[in-house]
């Protein structure tokens, strides 16, 4: 669906200095409009369109508005204030949210459904926006950005179908797949482009867009039999332009991987459904329904909880952009895991768990080394054989991808010298491991890619990566999947088997919360969210108290024990008798 | 519902009194629908003056005061007296009507019928009438049954035991449905006139089929139930007993989709004057307020889709008006 392009601003009925309306004239930039201080509680703006069009749908990112309504009218109109409704009034934010000033930047996707349907089939060039924000008066208002898209023109549709032909040679195509797919494209490609511009910091180009524009290109490549230069060229930066894209050739080469790749099947034991995602507990944030209701259910097929809010019993948030509320609270707290959708999704389809690695949101990799260090809440499903040192990559495993790593590094290298002017969030992570992922066949793709491209880079292949900065990524994640120090194999006992746990949250920080985590779950414990009449042991540092009291009566058969007896526990490496650890009235 | 209400510190309010009797004649017996409305007027325009009315000269210019209803103020405001009214109240068959109007169900039509073409005079002469079953339908012929009953007050305590009947089949029916005892019980009075339940249950779809199951119940099981007037997909109206040494009590049950409830939550609650001044705010503020839902209207006056409600204080947020507690809406 082609975006429609703005040419300028006719009028506007209050602007800030610095986020003023023509930043609304450039969405890639995301630059915001608001309202100057102190202004009235409507704000309007009226906007000109490059050229006629045909309006099909549209992205809104609020900024603290509370309701928007949107008209349309053509320049060509005798009358000057012709004004047709396009979107009725519409609610972005509660007065709850506005008073309190929370959930300012919510994202609105709107639907030729959810459009006048009078205004559909007729082409407009000047789009009237009226925001209103009268539960707040104290702070401004306005929008992060509006799209508007035109219905895709006959020839786009061919393109698109034939494309699905073809990738349905290949993968399985999923059909809501598909759909979900599409909205995630949609929103990722605004966060993911606004964090690109972020961080884009010209003496610092990344190797990661190129690397994943790259294997997009292969995916591609292998699903056509031949291709001429140009056409590479055009998908590459097609590929690299176009976040959405990337993101849906992302999923197809992890789908295409997944019905290529043998050791990957192998590798995963298809387990009973139920049981995928016991011990996980989840949230969802950014995703509306029908969507939202699909995914929870899908994950609680599998087992996971579903939980309303962050708190410190969850361990994934699936998100579907960054930036949401919930987002920003996740990574501040530093824990869990933050992942798309399509982690969900994959392990639904594929039957198993599957690393949350290639999953992880974009700008959340900050926290990967944080994350990555809370694994251990799924070991005892995961890993029957259970590794000391918490990480459940299998070790023949890592030894290949270190192989493979350096191979793809190498190969890389010259696609990165080609397109220094593009640059992309500092996300390496998932794509490095991404590459790990694809094994053989990232090799194969890149012979392919190789042979058929100029002889500019075969110039380049020689030379290593040993300046690049990238490098120390590379190093660093390295690092971070091969512990060479802990490559001794440990049995885990599993005196906690069948045993039901509670820890108080508030009692504890959140590393010692961590600890009791890993303790439990190591020794094969089930650590329960709630103090449940499943709940056995429920461990805390406060001394008898009436909340004690209270659960003791629903829950007789409850012990509260003091964290030493856990500490005892594992240090000793069996069940410690709680007699000495026991909080009594 | 529409009980006439003034209000009490008003320094006219016997004018405004004998106002509305004359309005409510013209209403039921000469069944002058205009006159009746002239008169509401003229009251409601009284009703806000906030001095006593001690000449004629006090309510020149007033809006909705014309020559006749001037005239009449004139004789009250001299005499003590409207001589209309007093033609009126010795009227008979004026007395009939009115007294008629009384029964659930019967209007001014119908007892402008039964007392010209029936010749009936009164409630006794219509209840040993031979063609009683002829002249009424059914719910005017439970009015009838029931009609002393009706007309007395439920005392508070009465109602929290009818309460905790109703609820508790309601719930052992299904334990997602949540249901309510609205109206004046709601805002705490001490005595109400009848049972209004709201109900509600996440399933939208349900809704209609758990109606007939939540009285079906009510009627067979708990014999809480003792007669239907009528019943829908979303309405069910009837009698019920509490048990054999309890009045007759209307009762009315309703379902609401969740997302109308707490819209509903707050319209039956009331009181009428409160639902009226929200509305108004309403109005003013750009919303349209109904017992549905509330939208909002645009500036070309579209309206949108119903605003997300998942509390009455939510209501009260969108209006900008504090939350009154349910026993703070006796306005």
């Amino acid at each position: 669906m082609p975006l429609i392009n703005f040419r300028n601003i006719l009028s506007c009925s209050s602007e800030d200095r610095i986020h003023c309306a023509e930043n609304l004239l450039k969405p890639e930039q995301y630059k915001k409009w608001l309202s100057s201080k102190g202004s009235d509680e409507h704000i309007t703006c009226i906007i000109e369109f490059e050229k006629s069009s045909l309006i099909s749908s549209i992205d809104i990112g609020n900024d603290g508005s509370a309701f928007i309504e949107l008209f349309v009218s053509r320049s060509s109109s005798s009358k000057t204030n012709d004004w047709t409704l396009l979107l009725p009034a519409t609610l972005l934010m509660t007065p709850n949210e506005s008073r309190s000033n929370i959930n300012r930047n919510q994202v609105k996707l709107l639907k030729s459904s959810d459009l006048n349907s009078i205004c559909l089939n007729e082409k407009w060039d000047r789009l009237k926006i009226i925001c209103e924000q009268k539960f707040n008066r104290l702070n401004q208002f306005g929008l992060c950005f509006i799209k508007l898209y035109s219905p895709s023109s006959l020839a786009d549709e061919t393109n698109q179908s034939e494309l699905l032909k073809k990738s349905s040679i290949i993968i399985d195509n999923d059909n809501d797949d598909d759909e979900t797919g599409k909205e995630q494209r949609k929103i990722g490609s605004f966060f993911a482009k606004k964090q690109a511009e972020k961080n884009l910091k010209p003496s610092e180009p990344s190797a990661s867009v190129q690397i994943r524009a790259l294997s997009s290109v292969a995916d591609e490549l292998l699903s056509r039999k031949s291709m001429d230069d140009n056409e590479i060229q055009t998908l590459l930066k097609k590929d690299v332009k176009n976040t959405p894209n990337r993101l849906s050739k992302r999923r197809m080469s992890d789908e295409l991987e997944s019905s290529i790749n043998e050791n990957e099947i192998k590798r995963s034991k298809t387990q009973d459904k139920t049981k995928i995602m016991k011990n996980i507990v989840f949230v969802l944030s950014g995703f509306q329904n029908p969507l939202r209701s699909e995914l929870r259910n899908k994950a609680t097929t599998m087992g996971a909880i579903y939980n309303d809010d962050w708190d410190e019993t969850c361990t994934h948030l699936i998100c579907a952009f960054p930036n949401t509320p919930k987002f920003t609270q996740v990574k501040q707290t530093r824990k869990g895991f933050i992942v798309n959708k399509q982690w969900i999704l994959d392990c639904y389809k594929q039957n198993q768990l599957l690393s949350e690695k290639n999953y992880e949101l974009k700008g959340s990799n900050n926290n990967s080394n944080i994350i990555k260090k809370d694994k251990p809440n799924r070991i005892s499903e995961k890993n029957p054989t259970k590794i000391m040192n918490f990480d459940d990559d299998n070790e023949e495993e890592e030894e290949n991808e270190e192989y493979h790593l350096s191979k793809d590094v190498t190969r890389k290298t010259p696609i990165k010298k080609k397109m220094l002017t593009f640059d992309d969030d500092d996300d390496d992570e998932p794509v490095v491991s991404k590459n790990i992922k694809q094994k053989p066949q990232t090799k194969k793709k890149i012979t392919t890619f190789d042979d058929d491209d100029d002889e500019n880079e075969d110039s380049i292949v020689p030379k290593k990566i040993t300046t690049s900065d990238n490098d120390d990524v590379y190093n660093a994640e390295t690092d971070e999947d091969e512990p060479e120090t802990n490559k001794k194999i440990f049995e885990l006992a599993n005196f906690f088997h069948g045993k039901h746990f509670y820890a108080f949250n508030d009692d504890f920080n959140d590393n010692t919360l961590r600890d009791i985590r890993r303790i439990i779950y190591a020794y094969d414990g089930i650590l329960e969210k709630q103090t449940t009449s499943d709940v056995q042991y429920a461990i805390t540092n406060r001394l008898w108290n009436q909340e004690f009291e209270k659960i003791s009566k629903t829950n007789p058969e409850i012990k509260f024990l003091s964290l030493d007896w856990l500490q005892d526990c594992h240090d000793e490496n069996k069940f410690v008798p709680c007699q000495p650890y026991l909080i009594v009235p | 519902m529409a009980t006439k209400r003034k209000l009490p510190d008003n320094p006219n309010s016997e004018l405004v009194d004998f106002l509305h009797e004359l309005a409510d004649y013209e209403k039921n017996v000469s069944r002058l629908i205009h006159k009746y409305n002239a008169y509401r007027k003229a009251a409601s325009s009284i009703a806000k003056i906030d001095h006593k009315i001690e000449t004629i000269k006090d309510i020149k210019g007033i809006e909705g005061i014309g020559k006749k209803i001037e005239a009449k103020i004139e004789q009250y405001l001299s005499t003590g007296k409207i001589k209309k009214l007093e033609t009126n109240r010795g009227d008979e068959t004026g007395a009939a009507i009115n007294q008629m109007t009384r029964i659930m169900g019967i209007g001014p039509a119908h007892a402008n019928k039964l007392v010209h073409q029936e010749k009936i005079k009164s409630i006794d002469e219509l209840r040993s009438h031979p063609k009683r079953d002829q002249l009424l339908n059914k719910t005017q012929q439970l009015g009838l049954k029931y009609l002393e009953e009706f007309e007395q007050k439920i005392l508070r305590d009465e109602m929290k035991q009818m309460e905790t009947i109703l609820l508790r089949e309601i719930n052992a029916i299904d334990d997602q449905l949540k249901a309510e005892i609205v109206g004046s019980y709601r805002r705490g009075a001490a005595a109400s006139s009848d049972i209004d339940v709201l109900v509600t249950h996440p399933t939208a779809t349900i809704l209609p089929s758990l109606l007939h199951k939540i009285v079906d119940t009510l009627t067979k099981k708990v014999h809480f139930i003792t007669d239907t007037i009528s019943i829908g997909d979303s309405k069910f109206m009837g009698v019920c007993q509490m048990n054999a040494s309890k009045l007759h009590r209307r009762i009315d049950i309703r379902v609401f989709p969740s997302e109308q409830y707490y819209c509903a939550l707050l319209y039956f609650t009331g009181n009428d004057l409160l639902n009226r001044q929200m509305r108004i705010v309403a109005q003013e503020q750009g919303y349209k307020l109904n017992e549905y839902s509330i939208q909002k209207v645009g500036s070309t006056g579209v309206l949108s889709k119903p605003l997300p409600v998942t509390s009455e204080k939510d209501v009260f947020d969108y209006l900008q008006m504090d939350y009154k507690e349910p026993n703070q809406r006796n306005m």
